[in-house]
Protein backbone atom coordinates (compact mmCIF):
# COMPACT_ATOMS: atom_id res chain seq x y z
CA UNK A 1 0.00 0.00 0.00
CA UNK A 2 1.34 3.44 -0.94
CA UNK A 3 1.87 5.98 1.80
CA UNK A 4 -0.77 8.71 1.97
CA UNK A 5 0.48 12.20 1.09
CA UNK A 6 -1.10 14.46 3.67
CA UNK A 7 -0.65 17.53 1.48
CA UNK A 8 -2.94 16.01 -1.13
CA UNK A 9 -5.81 15.42 1.31
CA UNK A 10 -8.83 17.69 1.15
CA UNK A 11 -10.48 17.85 4.61
CA UNK A 12 -13.54 19.50 3.07
CA UNK A 13 -14.25 16.58 0.72
CA UNK A 14 -16.45 14.65 3.17
CA UNK A 15 -18.44 17.80 3.99
CA UNK A 16 -19.05 18.52 0.31
CA UNK A 17 -20.11 14.92 -0.23
CA UNK A 18 -22.42 15.09 2.80
CA UNK A 19 -24.18 18.11 1.27
CA UNK A 20 -25.13 16.12 -1.83
CA UNK A 21 -28.38 14.15 -2.07
CA UNK A 22 -27.66 10.64 -0.73
CA UNK A 23 -24.35 11.50 0.91
CA UNK A 24 -25.78 12.97 4.13
CA UNK A 25 -24.91 10.01 6.41
CA UNK A 26 -21.30 9.49 5.33
CA UNK A 27 -19.72 10.86 8.52
CA UNK A 28 -21.59 8.30 10.67
CA UNK A 29 -19.47 5.35 9.45
CA UNK A 30 -17.47 3.63 12.20
CA UNK A 31 -15.77 1.25 9.83
CA UNK A 32 -17.32 -2.06 10.86
CA UNK A 33 -16.80 -3.43 7.36
CA UNK A 34 -20.11 -5.29 7.01
CA UNK A 35 -20.62 -3.48 3.67
CA UNK A 36 -17.45 -5.05 2.30
CA UNK A 37 -18.19 -8.44 3.86
CA UNK A 38 -21.59 -8.65 2.18
CA UNK A 39 -20.70 -6.97 -1.14
CA UNK A 40 -20.98 -9.42 -4.07
CA UNK A 41 -18.75 -7.26 -6.30
CA UNK A 42 -15.93 -7.21 -3.76
CA UNK A 43 -15.79 -11.03 -3.93
CA UNK A 44 -14.96 -10.86 -7.66
CA UNK A 45 -13.12 -7.56 -7.81
CA UNK A 46 -11.20 -6.96 -4.54
CA UNK A 47 -10.17 -3.52 -5.79
CA UNK A 48 -13.75 -2.42 -5.12
CA UNK A 49 -13.94 -2.28 -1.32
CA UNK A 50 -16.75 -0.19 0.24
CA UNK A 51 -15.04 0.16 3.63
CA UNK A 52 -11.86 1.38 1.92
CA UNK A 53 -13.81 3.82 -0.27
CA UNK A 54 -15.47 5.32 2.83
CA UNK A 55 -12.08 5.67 4.55
CA UNK A 56 -10.77 7.44 1.44
CA UNK A 57 -13.74 9.83 1.54
CA UNK A 58 -13.31 10.59 5.25
CA UNK A 59 -9.56 11.13 4.81
CA UNK A 60 -10.26 13.50 1.90
CA UNK A 61 -8.57 11.52 -0.87
CA UNK A 62 -10.75 13.12 -3.53
CA UNK A 63 -8.16 13.19 -6.29
CA UNK A 64 -7.23 9.50 -6.00
CA UNK A 65 -10.78 8.31 -5.50
CA UNK A 66 -12.66 10.05 -8.30
CA UNK A 67 -10.29 8.85 -10.99
CA UNK A 68 -10.57 5.21 -9.88
CA UNK A 69 -12.33 2.93 -12.33
CA UNK A 70 -13.70 0.73 -9.52
CA UNK A 71 -16.28 3.40 -8.65
CA UNK A 72 -18.11 2.16 -11.74
CA UNK A 73 -18.04 -1.51 -10.73
CA UNK A 74 -20.87 -1.24 -8.16
CA UNK A 75 -23.95 -3.15 -9.33
CA UNK A 76 -26.24 -1.07 -7.03
CA UNK A 77 -27.73 -4.16 -5.38
CA UNK A 78 -28.16 -2.18 -2.11
CA UNK A 79 -26.93 -5.06 0.10
CA UNK A 80 -24.42 -2.75 1.82
CA UNK A 81 -27.12 -0.21 2.57
CA UNK A 82 -29.40 -2.90 4.02
CA UNK A 83 -26.65 -4.24 6.32
CA UNK A 84 -25.17 -0.99 7.62
CA UNK A 85 -25.64 -0.53 11.40
CA UNK A 86 -25.15 3.23 11.06
CA UNK A 87 -27.51 3.81 8.14
CA UNK A 88 -24.75 5.09 5.86
CA UNK A 89 -26.52 4.89 2.50
CA UNK A 90 -23.46 3.58 0.72
CA UNK A 91 -25.13 2.79 -2.60
CA UNK A 92 -26.31 6.41 -2.69
CA UNK A 93 -22.76 7.50 -1.83
CA UNK A 94 -21.53 5.63 -4.91
CA UNK A 95 -24.01 7.63 -7.03
CA UNK A 96 -22.71 10.86 -5.48
CA UNK A 97 -19.11 9.86 -6.21
CA UNK A 98 -20.01 8.99 -9.81
CA UNK A 99 -21.74 12.35 -10.26
CA UNK A 100 -18.69 14.11 -8.84
CA UNK A 101 -16.43 12.17 -11.18
CA UNK A 102 -18.59 13.09 -14.20
CA UNK A 103 -18.53 16.76 -13.24
CA UNK A 104 -14.73 16.62 -13.18
CA UNK A 105 -14.69 14.89 -16.55
CA UNK A 106 -13.34 11.69 -15.01
CA UNK A 107 -16.07 9.32 -16.23
CA UNK A 108 -14.83 6.25 -18.10
CA UNK A 109 -15.00 6.45 -21.89
CA UNK A 110 -17.66 3.75 -22.14
CA UNK A 111 -20.08 5.92 -20.19
CA UNK A 112 -19.95 8.64 -22.87
CA UNK A 113 -20.77 6.02 -25.53
CA UNK A 114 -23.72 4.82 -23.47
CA UNK A 115 -24.91 8.39 -23.08
CA UNK A 116 -24.74 8.97 -26.81
CA UNK A 117 -26.72 5.79 -27.46
CA UNK A 118 -29.44 6.96 -25.07
CA UNK A 119 -29.42 10.33 -26.78
CA UNK A 120 -29.97 8.80 -30.22
CA UNK A 121 -32.11 5.75 -29.44
CA UNK A 122 -33.82 6.51 -26.16
CA UNK A 123 -32.53 3.16 -24.85
CA UNK A 124 -29.25 1.39 -24.18
CA UNK A 125 -29.62 -1.17 -26.95
CA UNK A 126 -30.59 -0.43 -30.51
CA UNK A 127 -33.93 -1.94 -31.56
CA UNK A 128 -33.61 -3.26 -35.08
CA UNK A 129 -35.61 -5.47 -37.46
CA UNK A 130 -34.35 -8.63 -35.73
CA UNK A 131 -35.72 -7.57 -32.32
CA UNK A 132 -39.02 -6.43 -33.79
CA UNK A 133 -39.48 -9.73 -35.67
CA UNK A 134 -38.91 -11.59 -32.39
CA UNK A 135 -41.44 -9.35 -30.70
CA UNK A 136 -43.97 -10.00 -33.46
CA UNK A 137 -43.55 -13.78 -32.97
CA UNK A 138 -44.28 -13.29 -29.26
CA UNK A 139 -47.30 -11.15 -29.98
CA UNK A 140 -45.71 -7.91 -28.79
CA UNK A 141 -46.10 -4.58 -30.60
CA UNK A 142 -43.29 -3.09 -32.70
CA UNK A 143 -40.95 -0.55 -31.08
CA UNK A 144 -39.58 2.46 -32.86
CA UNK A 145 -36.63 4.39 -31.49
CA UNK A 146 -38.00 7.49 -29.80
CA UNK A 147 -35.33 9.48 -28.03
CA UNK A 148 -37.34 12.62 -27.40
CA UNK A 149 -38.08 12.09 -23.70
CA UNK A 150 -34.54 10.99 -22.92
CA UNK A 151 -33.10 13.94 -24.77
CA UNK A 152 -35.19 16.19 -22.53
CA UNK A 153 -33.82 14.41 -19.46
CA UNK A 154 -30.22 14.56 -20.64
CA UNK A 155 -30.34 18.20 -21.72
CA UNK A 156 -28.27 19.40 -18.77
CA UNK B 1 -48.66 -21.17 51.88
CA UNK B 2 -45.18 -20.81 50.47
CA UNK B 3 -43.20 -23.98 49.88
CA UNK B 4 -39.47 -24.04 49.29
CA UNK B 5 -37.89 -26.60 47.05
CA UNK B 6 -34.13 -26.76 47.10
CA UNK B 7 -32.57 -28.12 43.97
CA UNK B 8 -29.01 -29.25 44.73
CA UNK B 9 -28.12 -29.60 41.04
CA UNK B 10 -28.68 -25.96 40.23
CA UNK B 11 -27.81 -24.70 43.71
CA UNK B 12 -30.84 -22.51 43.67
CA UNK B 13 -34.13 -22.35 45.46
CA UNK B 14 -37.43 -22.43 43.68
CA UNK B 15 -40.35 -21.15 45.62
CA UNK B 16 -43.66 -22.64 44.64
CA UNK B 17 -47.03 -21.49 45.73
CA UNK B 18 -49.79 -24.02 46.22
CA UNK B 19 -52.47 -21.52 47.08
CA UNK B 20 -54.88 -22.21 44.23
CA UNK B 21 -58.18 -21.32 45.86
CA UNK B 22 -60.88 -20.02 43.61
CA UNK B 23 -61.58 -16.30 43.52
CA UNK B 24 -59.11 -15.62 46.25
CA UNK B 25 -58.86 -12.05 47.38
CA UNK B 26 -55.17 -11.33 47.50
CA UNK B 27 -54.42 -9.91 50.89
CA UNK B 28 -56.74 -7.02 50.26
CA UNK B 29 -56.42 -5.70 53.80
CA UNK B 30 -52.73 -5.27 54.34
CA UNK B 31 -50.90 -5.61 51.00
CA UNK B 32 -49.67 -2.19 49.99
CA UNK B 33 -47.49 -2.79 46.97
CA UNK B 34 -48.16 -4.98 43.96
CA UNK B 35 -45.01 -6.14 42.18
CA UNK B 36 -45.52 -7.67 38.77
CA UNK B 37 -42.61 -9.82 37.67
CA UNK B 38 -40.60 -12.23 39.83
CA UNK B 39 -37.22 -11.82 38.19
CA UNK B 40 -34.13 -10.46 39.89
CA UNK B 41 -35.51 -6.90 39.99
CA UNK B 42 -38.93 -7.90 41.35
CA UNK B 43 -37.46 -10.20 44.01
CA UNK B 44 -34.92 -7.60 45.13
CA UNK B 45 -37.60 -4.91 45.37
CA UNK B 46 -39.89 -7.27 47.35
CA UNK B 47 -37.10 -8.04 49.83
CA UNK B 48 -36.17 -4.36 50.17
CA UNK B 49 -39.81 -3.34 50.81
CA UNK B 50 -40.34 -6.13 53.31
CA UNK B 51 -37.28 -4.92 55.23
CA UNK B 52 -38.98 -1.52 55.36
CA UNK B 53 -42.03 -3.30 56.87
CA UNK B 54 -44.18 -2.75 53.80
CA UNK B 55 -46.46 -5.61 52.76
CA UNK B 56 -45.92 -6.82 49.21
CA UNK B 57 -47.73 -9.06 46.75
CA UNK B 58 -45.42 -10.49 44.09
CA UNK B 59 -47.05 -11.92 40.98
CA UNK B 60 -45.09 -14.05 38.52
CA UNK B 61 -46.58 -15.75 35.48
CA UNK B 62 -43.95 -18.49 35.17
CA UNK B 63 -43.81 -21.61 37.31
CA UNK B 64 -40.67 -20.51 39.18
CA UNK B 65 -39.09 -17.31 40.40
CA UNK B 66 -35.92 -15.85 38.92
CA UNK B 67 -37.05 -14.60 35.51
CA UNK B 68 -34.27 -14.97 32.98
CA UNK B 69 -31.37 -15.46 35.43
CA UNK B 70 -31.92 -19.24 36.03
CA UNK B 71 -31.00 -19.71 32.35
CA UNK B 72 -27.52 -18.32 32.92
CA UNK B 73 -24.38 -20.17 33.99
CA UNK B 74 -21.81 -19.27 36.62
CA UNK B 75 -18.83 -17.97 34.68
CA UNK B 76 -16.10 -18.46 37.27
CA UNK B 77 -12.78 -19.77 35.99
CA UNK B 78 -10.07 -20.17 38.66
CA UNK B 79 -11.47 -16.92 40.01
CA UNK B 80 -14.90 -15.32 40.11
CA UNK B 81 -15.61 -13.28 36.96
CA UNK B 82 -18.33 -11.29 38.72
CA UNK B 83 -21.10 -12.09 36.28
CA UNK B 84 -23.66 -11.73 39.07
CA UNK B 85 -25.68 -14.88 38.28
CA UNK B 86 -25.23 -16.29 41.81
CA UNK B 87 -26.76 -13.13 43.27
CA UNK B 88 -30.14 -14.64 42.45
CA UNK B 89 -29.54 -17.32 45.08
CA UNK B 90 -28.91 -14.65 47.72
CA UNK B 91 -32.06 -12.80 46.67
CA UNK B 92 -34.18 -15.96 46.76
CA UNK B 93 -32.76 -16.85 50.17
CA UNK B 94 -33.62 -13.40 51.46
CA UNK B 95 -37.10 -13.64 49.95
CA UNK B 96 -37.77 -17.00 51.57
CA UNK B 97 -37.01 -15.43 54.95
CA UNK B 98 -38.89 -12.20 54.31
CA UNK B 99 -42.09 -11.51 56.13
CA UNK B 100 -45.00 -9.63 54.60
CA UNK B 101 -44.28 -10.96 51.09
CA UNK B 102 -46.89 -13.03 49.31
CA UNK B 103 -45.63 -14.83 46.21
CA UNK B 104 -48.05 -16.02 43.53
CA UNK B 105 -46.62 -18.13 40.75
CA UNK B 106 -48.33 -19.08 37.49
CA UNK B 107 -50.42 -15.99 37.99
CA UNK B 108 -51.08 -13.40 35.32
CA UNK B 109 -52.57 -9.94 35.73
CA UNK B 110 -55.52 -9.70 33.35
CA UNK B 111 -56.76 -6.21 34.14
CA UNK B 112 -55.31 -3.22 35.89
CA UNK B 113 -56.87 0.16 36.66
CA UNK B 114 -55.73 3.17 38.61
CA UNK B 115 -58.65 4.68 40.51
CA UNK B 116 -58.23 7.44 43.11
CA UNK B 117 -54.66 6.47 44.05
CA UNK B 118 -55.61 2.80 44.31
CA UNK B 119 -54.70 0.05 41.92
CA UNK B 120 -57.43 -2.46 41.27
CA UNK B 121 -56.39 -5.60 39.46
CA UNK B 122 -57.73 -8.94 38.40
CA UNK B 123 -55.59 -11.98 37.88
CA UNK B 124 -55.91 -15.47 36.50
CA UNK B 125 -54.10 -18.65 37.42
CA UNK B 126 -54.56 -22.37 36.85
CA UNK B 127 -57.82 -23.33 38.53
CA UNK B 128 -59.21 -19.85 39.01
CA UNK B 129 -58.49 -16.20 39.43
CA UNK B 130 -59.43 -13.26 41.55
CA UNK B 131 -58.94 -9.62 42.21
CA UNK B 132 -56.95 -7.42 44.51
CA UNK B 133 -55.99 -3.87 45.29
CA UNK B 134 -52.74 -2.09 46.10
CA UNK B 135 -51.58 1.39 46.94
CA UNK B 136 -48.53 1.32 44.74
CA UNK B 137 -47.49 -0.64 41.67
CA UNK B 138 -43.99 -1.78 40.80
CA UNK B 139 -43.45 -3.16 37.32
CA UNK B 140 -40.50 -5.50 36.89
CA UNK B 141 -41.59 -7.58 33.93
CA UNK B 142 -38.19 -7.77 32.31
CA UNK B 143 -37.21 -8.21 28.68
CA UNK B 144 -37.40 -10.58 25.71
CA UNK B 145 -34.18 -11.94 24.20
CA UNK B 146 -33.62 -11.00 20.56
CA UNK B 147 -34.92 -13.61 18.10
CA UNK B 148 -31.79 -14.61 16.17
CA UNK B 149 -33.98 -15.82 13.27
CA UNK B 150 -34.62 -12.15 12.52
CA UNK B 151 -31.03 -11.85 11.25
CA UNK B 152 -31.40 -14.40 8.42
CA UNK B 153 -27.85 -13.88 7.12
CA UNK B 154 -26.54 -15.81 10.16
CA UNK B 155 -28.73 -18.91 9.44
CA UNK B 156 -29.75 -19.48 13.08
CA UNK B 157 -32.16 -22.39 13.28
CA UNK B 158 -30.93 -23.68 9.91
CA UNK B 159 -27.27 -24.50 10.59
CA UNK B 160 -26.93 -26.66 13.73
CA UNK B 161 -23.63 -25.11 14.80
CA UNK B 162 -24.95 -21.57 14.91
CA UNK B 163 -26.28 -20.96 18.43
CA UNK B 164 -27.13 -17.90 20.49
CA UNK B 165 -25.41 -16.68 23.62
CA UNK B 166 -28.50 -17.74 25.54
CA UNK B 167 -28.25 -21.29 24.13
CA UNK B 168 -24.60 -21.35 25.24
CA UNK B 169 -25.54 -20.13 28.75
CA UNK B 170 -28.07 -22.97 29.07
CA UNK B 171 -25.60 -25.52 27.72
CA UNK B 172 -22.84 -24.44 30.10
CA UNK B 173 -25.30 -24.39 32.99
CA UNK B 174 -26.72 -27.83 32.33
CA UNK B 175 -23.63 -29.75 31.16
CA UNK B 176 -20.73 -27.60 32.32
CA UNK B 177 -19.06 -27.75 28.90
CA UNK B 178 -19.56 -26.51 25.38
CA UNK B 179 -20.09 -28.97 22.53
CA UNK B 180 -21.08 -28.67 18.88
CA UNK B 181 -24.81 -29.43 18.61
CA UNK B 182 -24.25 -31.34 15.32
CA UNK B 183 -22.14 -34.17 16.76
CA UNK B 184 -21.57 -33.39 20.47
CA UNK B 185 -17.79 -33.04 20.08
CA UNK B 186 -15.67 -30.27 21.56
CA UNK B 187 -15.23 -27.36 19.15
CA UNK B 188 -11.63 -26.43 18.34
CA UNK B 189 -12.53 -22.99 17.00
CA UNK B 190 -15.35 -20.71 18.11
CA UNK B 191 -16.54 -17.37 16.73
CA UNK B 192 -18.53 -14.97 18.87
CA UNK B 193 -20.52 -12.42 16.85
CA UNK B 194 -21.46 -9.35 18.89
CA UNK B 195 -24.37 -6.93 18.43
CA UNK B 196 -26.76 -9.47 16.87
CA UNK B 197 -30.04 -7.58 16.93
CA UNK B 198 -28.61 -4.67 18.91
CA UNK B 199 -27.45 -1.38 17.40
CA UNK B 200 -29.37 -2.25 14.28
CA UNK B 201 -31.49 0.60 12.91
CA UNK B 202 -32.93 -1.64 10.18
CA UNK B 203 -34.62 -3.74 12.87
CA UNK B 204 -35.56 -0.57 14.78
CA UNK B 205 -33.16 -1.56 17.58
CA UNK B 206 -30.59 1.22 17.48
CA UNK B 207 -29.74 0.79 21.18
CA UNK B 208 -26.88 -1.13 22.80
CA UNK B 209 -28.07 -4.08 24.93
CA UNK B 210 -25.25 -3.46 27.42
CA UNK B 211 -24.88 -7.08 28.56
CA UNK B 212 -23.73 -9.01 25.48
CA UNK B 213 -20.06 -7.98 25.58
CA UNK B 214 -19.98 -8.86 29.27
CA UNK B 215 -21.53 -12.31 28.94
CA UNK B 216 -19.75 -13.21 25.69
CA UNK B 217 -16.27 -12.31 26.96
CA UNK B 218 -16.84 -14.04 30.30
CA UNK B 219 -18.04 -17.21 28.56
CA UNK B 220 -15.12 -16.98 26.12
CA UNK B 221 -12.74 -16.83 29.09
CA UNK B 222 -14.57 -19.75 30.71
CA UNK B 223 -14.33 -21.92 27.57
CA UNK B 224 -10.64 -21.01 27.21
CA UNK B 225 -10.10 -21.96 30.87
CA UNK B 226 -11.81 -25.35 30.41
CA UNK B 227 -10.19 -26.11 27.02
CA UNK B 228 -7.06 -23.98 26.52
CA UNK B 229 -6.60 -25.34 22.96
CA UNK B 230 -9.85 -23.82 21.75
CA UNK B 231 -9.27 -20.90 19.41
CA UNK B 232 -11.73 -18.11 20.03
CA UNK B 233 -12.38 -15.06 17.86
CA UNK B 234 -14.72 -12.23 18.85
CA UNK B 235 -16.23 -10.10 16.08
CA UNK B 236 -17.28 -6.73 17.47
CA UNK B 237 -18.04 -3.07 16.69
CA UNK B 238 -17.10 -1.57 20.06
CA UNK B 239 -16.62 -3.33 23.37
CA UNK B 240 -19.13 -2.12 25.94
CA UNK B 241 -17.23 -1.52 29.17
CA UNK B 242 -18.53 -3.25 32.27
CA UNK B 243 -17.44 -3.64 35.88
CA UNK B 244 -14.96 -1.52 37.75
CA UNK B 245 -12.05 -3.83 36.86
CA UNK B 246 -12.84 -3.68 33.15
CA UNK B 247 -9.36 -2.60 32.02
CA UNK B 248 -7.68 -5.45 33.92
CA UNK B 249 -10.30 -7.88 32.63
CA UNK B 250 -9.70 -6.79 29.02
CA UNK B 251 -5.94 -6.95 29.39
CA UNK B 252 -6.21 -10.59 30.45
CA UNK B 253 -8.87 -11.43 27.86
CA UNK B 254 -6.98 -9.89 24.94
CA UNK B 255 -4.06 -12.23 25.62
CA UNK B 256 -6.09 -15.37 24.91
CA UNK B 257 -8.84 -14.27 22.56
CA UNK B 258 -8.57 -12.80 19.08
CA UNK B 259 -10.55 -9.58 18.68
CA UNK B 260 -11.58 -8.60 15.16
CA UNK B 261 -13.26 -5.23 14.78
CA UNK B 262 -15.78 -5.98 12.08
CA UNK B 263 -19.28 -7.38 11.55
CA UNK B 264 -19.35 -10.63 9.58
CA UNK B 265 -21.48 -10.44 6.46
CA UNK B 266 -22.97 -13.90 6.55
CA UNK B 267 -22.59 -17.48 7.73
CA UNK B 268 -22.57 -20.38 5.27
CA UNK B 269 -22.49 -24.14 5.64
CA UNK B 270 -19.08 -25.79 5.27
CA UNK B 271 -17.80 -29.36 5.36
CA UNK B 272 -18.27 -31.39 8.55
CA UNK B 273 -21.00 -29.01 9.66
CA UNK B 274 -18.43 -26.25 10.06
CA UNK B 275 -19.66 -22.70 9.64
CA UNK B 276 -18.02 -20.31 7.18
CA UNK B 277 -17.91 -16.68 8.18
CA UNK B 278 -17.40 -13.99 5.54
CA UNK B 279 -15.78 -10.95 7.05
CA UNK B 280 -13.43 -8.08 6.39
CA UNK B 281 -10.42 -8.39 8.66
CA UNK B 282 -8.86 -5.25 10.04
CA UNK B 283 -5.68 -5.73 7.96
CA UNK B 284 -7.14 -3.55 5.18
CA UNK B 285 -7.20 -6.41 2.70
CA UNK B 286 -10.34 -7.67 0.98
CA UNK B 287 -12.90 -9.78 2.80
CA UNK B 288 -12.27 -13.46 3.33
CA UNK B 289 -13.94 -16.63 4.53
CA UNK B 290 -12.88 -18.56 7.58
CA UNK B 291 -14.26 -21.82 8.94
CA UNK B 292 -15.21 -22.23 12.60
CA UNK B 293 -16.56 -25.26 14.46
CA UNK B 294 -19.16 -23.18 16.26
CA UNK B 295 -20.60 -19.68 15.90
CA UNK B 296 -22.24 -17.93 18.84
CA UNK B 297 -24.58 -15.03 18.18
CA UNK B 298 -24.54 -12.56 21.07
CA UNK B 299 -28.24 -11.72 21.14
CA UNK B 300 -29.34 -8.76 23.19
CA UNK B 301 -32.17 -7.36 25.26
CA UNK B 302 -35.42 -6.38 23.53
CA UNK B 303 -38.50 -4.81 25.13
CA UNK B 304 -40.72 -7.33 26.93
CA UNK B 305 -43.94 -8.46 25.30
CA UNK B 306 -46.01 -7.25 28.30
CA UNK B 307 -45.12 -3.59 27.89
CA UNK B 308 -47.94 -2.94 25.39
CA UNK B 309 -50.43 -4.21 28.01
CA UNK B 310 -49.25 -1.67 30.60
CA UNK B 311 -49.11 1.04 27.97
CA UNK B 312 -52.79 0.37 27.15
CA UNK B 313 -54.01 -0.07 30.73
CA UNK B 314 -52.12 2.75 32.45
CA UNK B 315 -51.13 5.04 29.58
CA UNK B 316 -47.41 4.58 30.24
CA UNK B 317 -45.20 6.07 27.52
CA UNK B 318 -42.94 3.68 25.61
CA UNK B 319 -39.76 5.37 24.43
CA UNK B 320 -38.47 5.19 20.85
CA UNK B 321 -36.75 1.88 21.59
CA UNK B 322 -39.93 0.34 23.05
CA UNK B 323 -38.90 0.45 26.74
CA UNK B 324 -40.53 2.36 29.60
CA UNK B 325 -37.48 4.52 30.34
CA UNK B 326 -39.26 7.73 31.28
CA UNK B 327 -42.35 6.26 32.94
CA UNK B 328 -40.84 6.08 36.44
CA UNK B 329 -40.08 9.81 36.57
CA UNK B 330 -43.45 10.83 35.11
CA UNK B 331 -45.74 8.41 36.97
CA UNK B 332 -44.06 7.95 40.36
CA UNK B 333 -46.35 10.70 41.74
CA UNK B 334 -49.29 8.42 40.87
CA UNK B 335 -47.73 5.39 42.54
CA UNK B 336 -46.36 3.65 39.45
CA UNK B 337 -42.73 2.56 39.70
CA UNK B 338 -40.47 0.52 37.46
CA UNK B 339 -37.30 -1.49 38.01
CA UNK B 340 -34.99 -3.65 35.93
CA UNK B 341 -34.99 -4.14 32.19
CA UNK B 342 -38.51 -2.73 31.67
CA UNK B 343 -36.70 0.61 31.82
CA UNK B 344 -34.02 -0.34 29.33
CA UNK B 345 -31.19 -2.84 28.85
CA UNK B 346 -29.12 -3.59 31.94
CA UNK B 347 -27.34 -6.46 33.64
CA UNK B 348 -28.02 -8.34 36.87
CA UNK B 349 -26.05 -5.98 39.11
CA UNK B 350 -27.69 -2.97 37.46
CA UNK B 351 -31.17 -4.44 37.97
CA UNK B 352 -30.48 -5.11 41.64
CA UNK B 353 -29.17 -1.59 42.25
CA UNK B 354 -32.15 -0.07 40.50
CA UNK B 355 -34.62 -2.30 42.37
CA UNK B 356 -33.22 -1.15 45.74
CA UNK B 357 -33.44 2.48 44.68
CA UNK B 358 -36.98 2.06 43.35
CA UNK B 359 -38.05 0.32 46.57
CA UNK B 360 -36.84 3.39 48.48
CA UNK B 361 -38.86 5.59 46.15
CA UNK B 362 -41.96 3.42 46.73
CA UNK B 363 -41.49 3.69 50.50
CA UNK B 364 -41.13 7.47 50.27
CA UNK B 365 -44.25 7.68 48.11
CA UNK B 366 -46.33 5.60 50.56
CA UNK B 367 -45.30 7.94 53.40
CA UNK B 368 -46.29 11.13 51.62
CA UNK B 369 -49.03 10.04 49.23
CA UNK B 370 -52.38 11.82 49.32
CA UNK B 371 -55.00 9.68 51.10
Amino acid sequence: MDPIDLKKLDPDFKHRLARELGGEQIKKCFSCGVCSARCPIEKIEPEYNPRRIIRMILLGMEEELLKEEFLWHCSTCYTCQESCPQEVDFTEVIFVLRNMAVRKGLAPAGLGAARNLLDQQGRMYEIGDFENEKRKEMGLPEIKGNAKDYRELLKD
Amino acid sequence: MVVEIRNPKFKSIFILNHNFEHNLKVNSKNSKVLIIGGGIAGITAAVALSRLKIAVTLIEKATALGGMVPNYCCKATDACQQCGVCLLNDSLQALSQASNVEVHLQTEVTDLTLDANKFLYTFSRPGGGGEGRAEALLLATGFTPFRAEDKPQYRYGILPNVITGLDLERQLKETGSVVRPSNHTLPTSIAFIQCVGSRDPHLNHPFCSRVCCAYALRMANLIKYKNPQTEIAVFYMDIQTFGKDFSLFMEKTEKQIRFIRTIPGEIQKGDNDQVWLTFQDDDGLSSRKQAFDLAILSVGIMPGSDLEFFKDKLGLPLNGDGFLSEANEIFSSKGIFLAGTVRGPKGIAGSITQAYRTAEEVAAYLKTRPV
